[in-house]
């Protein structure tokens, strides 16, 4: 695929600029009248409803959140729906997850197993909110996962670094474990991940100052199909006063091409 | 609301950057009369907006965030959410060389849109971010997933021709 040809297609694509220039100042005048007439009384009843309906959200807001504050024990957790301009509210209910942020990673290097271990990364947009809450750890089903065993683990946490540099020349440092880079224009440059392990720990407030990211390994089926296993996050949270708090979340991963290293679907529920 | 700036400025702008911007209403869109309405509401917003623009690449960057604004709404109404058939998109002299136009416009929209402002417009990623709204992480995943859908499309199209 060259894209270069979209280029030279886009070039013979061409605008009639009298047509519009004459569009416009045909509707000008049209325009000027409509405004002289009635911006005046308009604004005014705008900027009323305006403030009164402003006015009814915040009193809702600031009831609502009286409300979820109440009790500490029914925290909650959002997340950053399929949409991703939705939190929603996760419930027994399955969420989506959103799954427009994903990375596939195929043949892992420097793992010498399996070349054709895959993962697929996504940013993590969990969030907790309650009282008095000092710390939150997410810990997965999983045993614990290094480097070495990482490809026979169903998923692992990773945090994914936003400020991006240049391509490492090598991935063998054991932090940086895997990446994913474009090329724009001259540079080469690239996002880093760093793989965690199968848990991590937040201080709560400040628990979105890192992009922190869900790997999910890919497994190969004895069809040899791609398939991704469900697990359970566990979500700890430990209060001001040292007692702690628990919930679950199943997470279940699905693929609509068994043959593509990709995830179409995130099912999570609360259990 | 007070007009903000004369016709002739106004003028002068379509003159500068319609080109630019119907090209990314079409792609968005891929309707040609809708392009052009969408470009007629763009440069009215221009005239009544009470912006100071600080030069030419800050006015750019916000006639394209209006275009793309306003073709969104397009899309919101649902009888516009019909599928406009591909080669009503433009009528090019010789349609067969340029099957990537029409692959490109065979892509969701988010898709096609960032191919083009990425390819085309050669906006960097940071940039089409800061356009569309949204992190750059996402304009990342969508550029990679645009160009493997583009690729599939393309070799889909050249087994047709082989057979």
């Amino acid at each position: 695929m060259n894209i270069e040809e979209y280029k030279r297609a886009m070039q013979e694509v061409n605008v009639d600029k009298d047509k519009i220039k004459l569009r416009f100042e045909s509707s000008m005048d049209e325009k000027k009248k409509k405004h002289l007439r009635i911006v005046q009384p308009n604004n005014f009843n705008r900027k009323i409803r305006i403030c009164v309906t402003s006015l009814i959200l915040i009193f809702m807001l600031i009831n609502v959140k009286s409300l979820n504050n109440a009790d500490v024990a029914n925290f909650t957790i959002t997340v950053y729906a399929s949409d991703l301009n939705k939190e929603l509210l996760l419930s027994k209910n399955p969420v989506s997850l959103s799954t427009s942020n994903q990375f596939n990673i195929q043949a892992i290097t420097n793992e010498g197993k399996n070349s054709e271990t895959g993962s697929v990364n996504f940013d993590l947009n969990f969030k907790c909110e309650g009282k008095n809450i000092r710390k939150i750890t997410y810990q997965l089903s999983d045993k614990t996962i290094s480097r070495e065993n990482r490809s026979e683990a169903v998923a692992w946490f990773a945090e994914n670094d936003d400020s991006y540099g240049t391509i490492p020349d090598s991935t063998s440092n054991e932090d940086v474990s895997v990446y994913r880079s474009y090329r724009d224009n001259t540079n080469h440059t690239c996002y880093v991940t760093k793989m965690i392990g199968n848990s991590y720990s937040v201080d709560y407030e400040n628990q979105n100052d890192k992009q922190y990211a869900l790997e999910i390994n890919l497994f190969q089926n004895e069809k040899g199909e791609l398939e991704a296993k469900k697990f359970t996050i566990t979500v700890i949270l430990t209060l001001d006063d040292g007692s702690t708090l628990e919930k679950h979340i199943l997470v279940r991963p699905l693929i609509a091409d068994t043959s593509e290293y990709e995830i179409s679907k995130i099912e999570i529920t609360l259990k | 609301m007070k007009l903000q700036r004369s016709e002739a400025e106004t003028v002068a702008v379509i003159e500068q950057y319609s080109d630019t911007l119907y090209k990314i209403a079409l792609s968005y869109t891929r309707c040609p009369a809708t392009a052009e309405d969408i470009l007629q509401d763009t440069f009215l917003k221009y005239m009544q907006c009470q912006i100071e623009f600080e030069n030419a690449e800050h006015t750019k960057a916000w006639l394209i965030r209006v275009v793309i604004n306003e073709s969104k709404k397009f899309y919101r109404l649902f009888w516009n959410s019909k599928r406009i058939p591909l080669e009503d998109i433009y009528s090019f002299e010789i349609p067969e060389r340029h099957d990537i136009f029409y692959a490109v416009m065979n892509l969701p929209k988010k898709y096609r849109m960032v191919i083009h402002l990425f390819y085309y417009e050669e906006f960097s990623v940071k940039e089409i971010s800061k356009i569309l709204n949204q992190k750059e992480n996402t304009v990342l995943s969508w550029l990679h997933r645009a160009r493997k859908l583009l690729k599939r499309d393309m070799e889909v199209e050249y087994e047709y021709r082989r057979i």
